[in-house]
């Protein structure tokens, strides 16, 4: 009699296990290289060790040093300039398109549907040809940006979507310049969006090795590095360098939570 | 709580003794409805009432923690929504936005597996029945709110439903179109011959369309009973404020006189009612707004000393906005007349006691 | 719309942001197509204009058999990453409650650290001296060799890869899905199935479809992982893509297989965009305008 409550509860715990299993299947190897990092004998660090020699040689070792200096460059300014451009495209799109709306936000997302090694051999041909011109920080930083851009313009797009935009012309209507309007009222009723934007675009550049890669020749960059090492076999320091790597980016999921959060709050007002 | 069956010879919809706990929150508090077969019954209470909690329980979107449910005679409690053979219609409408029209009023047909001359037969009907010619091929977002409404009103009756629940259909619509609509949801229900139960929290809908008012209050029965007797002779503090635009005193039984003796007034009238404790017992009085008698004031007036601070023009009624000597506001309504009255001037108010409704209100 | 201050606007939000995609996004796209009309001889690029890549990619069956057995990968690995998302979307949506947000966002720490530090976790996992056949090993059994260096290992990577991905579009194409829908539909008598085959999948296909293409597009031009994790066996077309512009210096014949990766993928978005009707799925238009 109670058939439909028992199907009903078998089949969300049956959705349960394959979440588990999949944040299992997600995490299993980030929890496993963090004991291998920690541990003298990586291959089988269990029970885990505390033994930090990996990351001492990793911090000594002064090519994995300018190429996290370059990584955290290229990171940087692309998180700016994709966030920048991110934020005039959904303004634009939301706002300003009108009929043509849909067909902007096609071509700002185009980015998304054209693989990152594309995006990165067809960059370097077109400087090669055009310029004849190695790749360069600057060349690598446009390429990033335009694969960023995508993101960001998505990620403020949802958040923007629901702002609604008479908030700017009441704020006109009381005397605000438009720069104003934008530090008083839109900034801080958007800035979730606007940082999360920033935080994705700077993890993603800085993790990203297909753009870099033909963009930048000899320069090396964090990614680059990990590659170049990984071909002579995994080393603990390498696993060393994927644990401080995922802890940042843990760390930038935690300030989002709370920045989503706060947003929510926001809202609820 | 149990409510009387109020001259309802066979209940169709038997609800009995229903209750509802969502965790620590008691939604619905053993309750108990009959509905007769041929009855429009509305389902008043304000928001958080529990009024659509009862209406979910009744459709089978959600199961009582006690107490069964029975179409026909037939317990349907444990039965899901698909089975119930009911039609239902939704305050944001819910229209399938990938649908057409046609294809929304088809969906409960083609649901419940029935032959292709069938469903052609049903449209035509209600095609014409809610005048949607012209609208059957265009998507729910093209058509506008009341065109909407008529849409989903159809695809709850298409199938010829056991019974049809309105979870306050009209409450996004604008007031004309709800005035209309009142009209024409009663038609249905009367052309039909099934019963509709119909949650609002709007007295005025509920007493234009229904044949009996159910009060929700904190998932309780307040009152259930004929729209007349519930608007006249409102059971309860609750029903008779919420029922009806009244003006609410408060007062004391003094037994040496019979009367009731306003506080902040000096106006009394006689109360023929029994006070179950003896002595001096605080009561609460409601007056509906229209039951206001006015006069001028003159000195050997017994009446409410008050000045007309305003004057509200609605249509066929007057409301007067009246200021008392305890600087209350009172508004009473009144047919409108031609002779035009004045600000300002200073009238005596008061009632026939036997048009008030008067409630103990304990020491 | 005349008024100049909304041409203005127009042009800052709008087209600062289309001319930065015309000039570092189309434009090198167009730069591919060129080089590979061209040919390269000893590193050196040689202008002259001819089809040679395009005779050579067709005539030579290696190519053909690496993107053949790209594609079937890129289709294995997206259908699957789909099928699995969506219980786990459902779940988080449905019943997530308050961690609904955690939830979702622990999705990303994956997807954010990079295709490299991944791979360094997944080799940490699967490797000959990873922790799977370590745990083998232990417990006295023989190692799992379909696990190392094979397709089911480029398999399990690109799964690991992008299905953070998939399930944050097919999460986000359910939360903004109107829940009191299946509700109207259970009211008019259909039963779960139905109510999910005719209301819920229809409403959500559009997203489903966003989630495999943001799988598969990447898959089919994979080549990180199947270069570390894939052995001999495992060339893929993005991994040969990789190698003209990298080792062999062959770059007009890469940018042709580029230009057909690019032909490709393009062909698949627009079967599915044609194959749609938004109509069909729901789409009302964009934003209150």
């Amino acid at each position: 009699m109670y058939a439909q409550a028992s199907n009903e509860r078998l089949t969300k715990w049956l959705m349960a296990a394959i979440l588990v299993a999949a944040y299992g299947f997600l995490y299993m190897p980030i929890v496993h290289i963090l004991f291998a990092s920690l541990s003298s004998r990586p291959n089988f660090p269990y029970p885990p060790e505390f033994d930090y020699g990996s990351y001492i040689r990793l911090y000594t070792n002064t090519v994995y040093q300018s190429a996290f200096l370059n990584s955290l460059i290229i990171a940087t300014c692309t998180s700016i300039l994709s966030t920048v451009l991110g934020f005039l495209a959904t303004v634009g799109v939301l706002r300003f398109a009108g009929r043509k709306a849909l067909v902007y936000a096609a071509f700002f997302a185009g980015p998304l549907f054209v693989s990152e090694i594309l995006l990165g051999i067809s960059s370097m041909s077109l400087y090669y040809l055009a310029f004849e011109l190695q790749g360069n920080m600057v060349t690598a930083i446009i390429a990033n940006s335009v694969h960023c851009f995508s993101f960001c313009f998505l990620i403020m797009a949802a958040l923007l979507y629901r702002y609604d935009w008479r908030m700017n012309e009441a704020a006109v209507v009381c005397g605000a310049s438009p720069v104003r309007v934008f530090f008083e009222v839109m900034l801080p009723l958007t800035w979730s969006g606007i940082l999360s934007s920033l935080i994705v675009a700077f993890v993603l550049s800085l993790n990203g090795l297909d753009i870099s890669f033909y963009l930048l020749g000899a320069t090396p960059t964090m990614p680059s590095v990990a590659w170049g090492a990984l071909r002579y076999g995994v080393k603990p320091e390498l696993y060393a360098l994927s644990s401080i790597i995922n802890i940042l980016v843990f760390a930038a999921i935690i300030v989002l939570y709370f920045v989503a959060r706060s947003d929510r709050q926001l809202s609820v007002e | 709580m149990n409510a009387s069956l109020d001259g309802v010879a066979t209940p169709y919809i038997r609800i009995a003794g229903v209750s509802r706990q969502y965790g620590q929150v008691r939604a619905l508090h053993d309750l108990s409805i009959d509905i007769a077969k041929h009855e429009f019954i509305a389902i008043l209470g304000p928001s958080g009432s529990g009024k659509s909690t009862l209406l979910r329980l009744i459709a089978g979107l959600d199961r009582p923690s006690t107490g069964r449910i029975f179409f026909d005679g037939i317990d349907v409690t444990d039965l899901p929504p698909y089975k119930r053979g009911i039609g239902m219609v939704f305050q944001e409408f819910l229209l399938f936005p990938h649908r057409t029209v046609r294809e929304n009023l088809a969906f409960p047909l083609r649901m419940t597996n029935q032959p292709q001359q069938k469903i052609l037969e049903r449209l035509d009907w209600a095609e014409a029945i809610l005048s949607l010619r012209g609208l059957m091929d265009r998507y729910p977002n093209q058509l506008s709110g009341g065109q909407q409404q008529r849409v989903a009103l159809g695809r709850g009756l298409v199938t010829h439903p056991t019974l049809l629940l309105l979870d306050e259909p009209l409450a996004n619509l604008d007031r004309e179109l709800r005035n209309e609509m009142e009209v024409e949801i009663r038609r249905y229900q009367k052309q039909l011959g099934i019963p509709f139960v119909y949650v609002t929290h709007n007295q005025e809908e509920a007493l234009s369309m229904s044949d009996r008012v159910a009060v929700i209050n904190g998932g309780r029965l307040e009152a259930l009973g004929e729209r007349q007797t519930i608007y006249d002779h409102p059971p309860t503090p609750f029903v008779a404020r919420f029922v009806g635009k009244s003006t609410r005193f408060d007062g004391a039984y003094n037994p040496a006189t019979g009367q009731i003796e306003l506080q902040h007034y000096n106006y009394a009238f006689p109360y023929s009612g029994a006070f179950e404790r003896k002595g001096d017992v605080r009561a609460e009085v409601f007056v509906k707004n229209e039951r206001f008698q006015l006069s001028p004031w003159t000195a050997v007036a017994t009446g409410i000393a008050c000045t007309i601070a305003d004057i509200v023009l609605r249509g066929p009624f007057v409301e007067y906005i009246l200021e008392t000597e305890a600087a209350e506001r009172i508004i009473a309504v009144k047919p409108k007349t031609s002779d035009q009255a004045v600000l300002g001037t200073k009238l005596s108010l008061s009632w026939d006691p036997a048009a008030c409704h008067v409630f103990p209100a304990g020491r | 719309m005349a008024d100049p201050d909304n041409r203005w606007n127009r042009r800052l939000f709008l087209h600062v942001p289309a001319i930065f995609l015309v000039l570092f996004f189309v434009l090198p796209l167009i730069a591919l197509v060129i080089l590979s009309f061209w040919q390269t001889e000893n590193y050196k690029i040689v202008r002259e204009w001819s089809a040679t890549n395009y005779v050579t990619l067709a005539t030579e069956p290696a190519y053909f058999v690496f993107f053949v057995r790209s594609l079937f990968l890129a289709i294995g690995v997206s259908i699957f990453s789909v099928a699995v998302s969506w219980p786990i979307a459902f779940f988080i949506v449905r019943h997530g409650g308050r961690y609904k947000l955690i939830l979702s966002l622990l999705l990303a720490v994956p997807f954010l650290s990079g295709e490299v530090l991944r791979l360094i976790s997944l080799q940490g996992m699967l490797g000959p001296t990873g922790l799977v056949n370590g745990v083998l090993l232990k417990i006295g059994s023989a190692p799992l060799r379909f696990i190392m260096y094979s397709n089911w290992a480029t398999f399990i990577a690109l799964v690991y890869l992008y299905l953070p991905m998939v399930v944050t579009t097919v999460y986000l194409s359910l939360l903004n899905f109107d829940f009191r829908l299946t509700s109207a539909a259970s009211s008019c008598g259909a039963n779960r199935f139905q109510v999910f085959c005719e209301i819920v999948w229809p409403l959500n296909l559009s997203g489903t479809i966003v989630g495999f293409l943001l799988c598969f597009i990447p898959t089919l031009s994979a080549s990180l992982a199947p270069r570390f994790l894939g052995g001999p066996s495992g060339v893929l077309y993005g991994m040969s893509i990789a190698q003209q512009f990298g080792e062999s210096g062959t770059w007009a014949l890469g940018a042709a297989m580029g230009v057909v990766l690019f032909l490709f993928s393009m062909a698949v978005l627009g079967v599915f965009s044609l194959g749609i009707d938004l109509r069909r799925t729901g789409f009302t238009g964009m934003g209150r305008l």
